[in-house]
């Protein structure tokens, strides 16, 4: 069923329309990580939450170039693009329509325990559009700060407002947020989804399971662009018949 | 190796070196180098007349490299009749911020869709819309 607690909050947490769709998913990307850190444990779920135990003999800096590689591997995959859509389809197009355009890269974030470098709340720069959506996928159960964190709509409006009335002081504009984080318990099989304008970050994975999660704007391909330059940042992903066929209408009045 | 015009966009306040860098990585990407080197005057860029005779009268050309497929929306729709007329003269255009590229024989009409979509979005005029929303 599709939630809309996302109108108030500015986000929810949605089951997948089609689980087998995002199992595969997880296990394509799984390949990816197993393959390139050697990993013998072939439970999907236990060999992504005891990452950092599987790889503590790993240096830190190989440890580096293999994320990278793996993330080179998984940013310009197109299959895992349709896939998380596959999964997710029904409520992407509840909220964007036929027509979309996707971001192209997918981000994939790890964030094992005690890791110092978690994500202060922040909104994407420079400015994303609006009518973007976010979803955030986790590949692993997550909550309390294994989980990111949100901020809802009321509170980034009245901190923005805050910020507005007093721009030098960006500690009290910080710590304003302090008691409003929500840290979503989102399972595998769901994914968090959340408008681009409300404050989001991350804080040191307290627990003792690594978290690794996939992230991905869509976007109505008539909608404003914001700041990210679109044509570079965005793919036309799907199209419908009548979009198609006003298209070539519009395109024919042009040249005529 | 091919060899391509290099068509700069006057509009955006980024320095011609910084744009001729990105463009000259893009024309080592499709095999080529830039050869010649040119911009629209600015009065004139909704029309883009001159890109198109520079084609035809420099020798040996293969195609344009733009620094961005956004230098065919600065008239009031997207030019695709100068697009259109560049391929069917068997010449190549790419677009080097875009990392995007096109010939007669490689036509990739989910890509101009996007672009004309994206074209069409950017010249809508939104107070239309706001009216629409308060008269309601």
């Amino acid at each position: 069923m599709i939630k809309k607690e996302i109108y108030d909050l500015g986000w929810n947490i949605t089951e997948a329309s089609n689980l087998l769709k995002l199992k595969l998913l997880r296990e394509k990307v799984y390949s990816f990580i197993s393959e390139e850190f050697e990993l013998d444990e072939e439970d999907i779920d236990k060999g992504l939450n005891n990452f950092h135990k599987l790889v503590k003999n790993i240096s830190d800096i190989d440890l580096n170039k293999k994320k990278v590689e793996v993330i080179k591997k998984i940013s310009n995959n197109l299959e895992l693009v349709d896939l998380i859509y596959q999964s997710f389809s029904k409520e992407i197009n509840f909220y964007l329509g036929n027509d979309l355009l996707v971001q192209k890269t997918i981000n994939l974030v790890i964030q094992t325990p005690k890791d110092q470098n978690p994500t202060i709340p922040h909104r994407d720069a420079p400015p994303n559009s609006f009518f973007e959506l976010v979803i955030w996928i986790p590949l692993v159960d997550c909550n309390k700060t294994k989980s990111m964190y949100t901020i809802d709509l009321t509170s980034t409006h009245d901190g923005l407002k805050l910020l507005k009335k007093e721009p030098e002081n960006w500690n009290k504009f910080l710590n304003y947020f302090k008691d409003k984080k929500e840290y979503p318990k989102v399972k595998f099989g769901e994914a968090l989804f959340f408008l681009p304008y409300i404050y989001h970050g991350s804080d040191t994975n307290e627990t003792n399971e690594t978290r690794f999660s996939l992230n991905i704007r869509f976007k109505g391909l008539f909608t404003p662009s914001g700041r990210k330059f679109p044509l570079h940042f965005f793919r036309l992903y799907k199209i419908s018949e009548f979009t198609k066929l006003a298209l070539d209408k519009t395109k024919e009045e042009i040249l005529a | 190796m091919k060899n391509f015009y290099s068509c700069v966009d006057t509009l955006i306040p980024s320095p011609l070196s910084e744009q001729h860098l990105i463009i000259k990585n893009k024309a080592q990407k499709e095999s080529g180098a830039i050869t010649a080197y040119a911009s629209e005057e600015y009065r004139a860029i909704a029309s883009q007349p001159w890109i198109f005779q520079k084609l035809s009268e420099t020798k040996d050309l293969d195609g344009v490299v733009f620094f961005t497929a956004n230098q065919f929306n600065h008239g009031n729709n997207f030019n695709l009749k100068l697009f259109n007329k560049i391929l069917n003269n068997n010449y190549e255009i790419h677009f080097a911020r875009e990392d995007l590229s096109f010939s007669k024989k490689n036509i990739n009409t989910k890509i101009i869709d996007y672009l004309f979509s994206y074209s069409l979005v950017i010249h809508k005029n939104e107070n239309e819309l706001f009216d629409m929303l308060e008269n309601e």
